[in-house]
């Protein structure tokens, strides 16, 4: 069993996630950029029970831009952005990428919400699939 | 005349504008602003403390400064989203997190700085930006 740790910049929260990661994203979204302050958000997903927060819970912050969308859970103490989907119940955990401290063994998979990404964002040729919005199920 | 730029916060607490022009932009790839954007790098452009305007919600920012002499990182402590950095708000030049902005910056990111510090999931795309192990010169 392979565990990696992630925290928020000032190392207040830190959990911990069993891999291997179900999935990992690039999202243009709107929210995911004015959240991250970059071109948007990129995040892997465990399911919840491979995941364990080790401290600092209280420190956590959500919020929810609309009812029932993707949720932003950060420190309150640093902003470092942490969390996404629908911490804390959500059946999977998706988990900033920036926020690890090991390697996720797992690179992005796919650009998502491209026709909503910045004017300034260029979005170079990687290789990865672009979706417009959400990818097909 | 003079062009401005809007900003805000993802929960729109916290508005501001940027008297134009950035006088540069980069790609930030250390430790610090991985942990705070949750992706692999922040996106910035940089102005003087006197082209910025807080409109609203001044009240909202938090400031965590990762080490004494580094950049801090500014954000809302309502939403989590990135704001400002750099040497806000004091210094000769500051960050705008061009995440934050509702409106076009004018200038696209020109480099990618600390790329030796880049996270082992993110592959950085060939898209011709010079590319520096630390600060750029």
């Amino acid at each position: 069993m392979t565990v990696v740790t992630g925290s928020c910049l000032c190392r207040s929260v830190r959990y911990e996630a069993e891999l291997p990661f179900l999935r990992a994203s690039h999202c243009h979204c709107s929210r995911c950029r004015k959240h991250s302050g970059t071109f948007g958000g990129t995040q892997g997903r465990v399911p919840k029970e491979r995941f364990r927060l080790l401290e600092g819970e209280e420190l956590v912050r959500v919020y929810e831009p609309a009812p029932g969308a993707a949720r932003k859970a950060f420190c309150s103490r640093c902003g470092g952005s942490l969390f996404g989907g629908f911490w804390p119940e959500g059946e999977e955990v998706s988990i900033r990428l920036g926020s690890l401290d090991e390697d996720p063994q797992i690179k992005p998979q796919h650009h998502t919400f491209v026709d909503s990404r910045a004017v300034w964002d260029e979005l170079p040729d990687d290789g990865l699939p672009r979706y417009a919005e959400n990818p097909p199920k | 005349m003079t062009e401005i730029v809007r900003g805000s916060c993802l929960c729109g607490g916290v508005k501001f504008e940027v008297e134009l022009p950035f006088v540069v932009a980069h790609h930030c790839h250390c430790t610090t602003c991985q942990k705070h954007s949750g992706a692999a790098h922040t996106t910035s452009g940089r102005a003087r403390p006197s082209q910025i305007t807080i409109l609203e919600g001044k009240e909202l920012l938090g400031s965590y400064q990762p080490a004494p002499g580094q950049g801090n990182k500014t954000f809302c402590t309502v939403c989590g989203s990135s704001i400002f950095g750099g040497a806000w708000p004091d210094g000769e030049y500051v960050s705008v997190r061009f995440g934050a902005l509702d409106g076009d910056p004018g200038l696209r990111p020109q480099a990618r700085t600390f790329v030796a510090y880049n996270a082992p999931w993110y592959e950085i795309p060939d898209d011709g930006l010079p590319r520096y192990e630390e600060r750029r010169p």
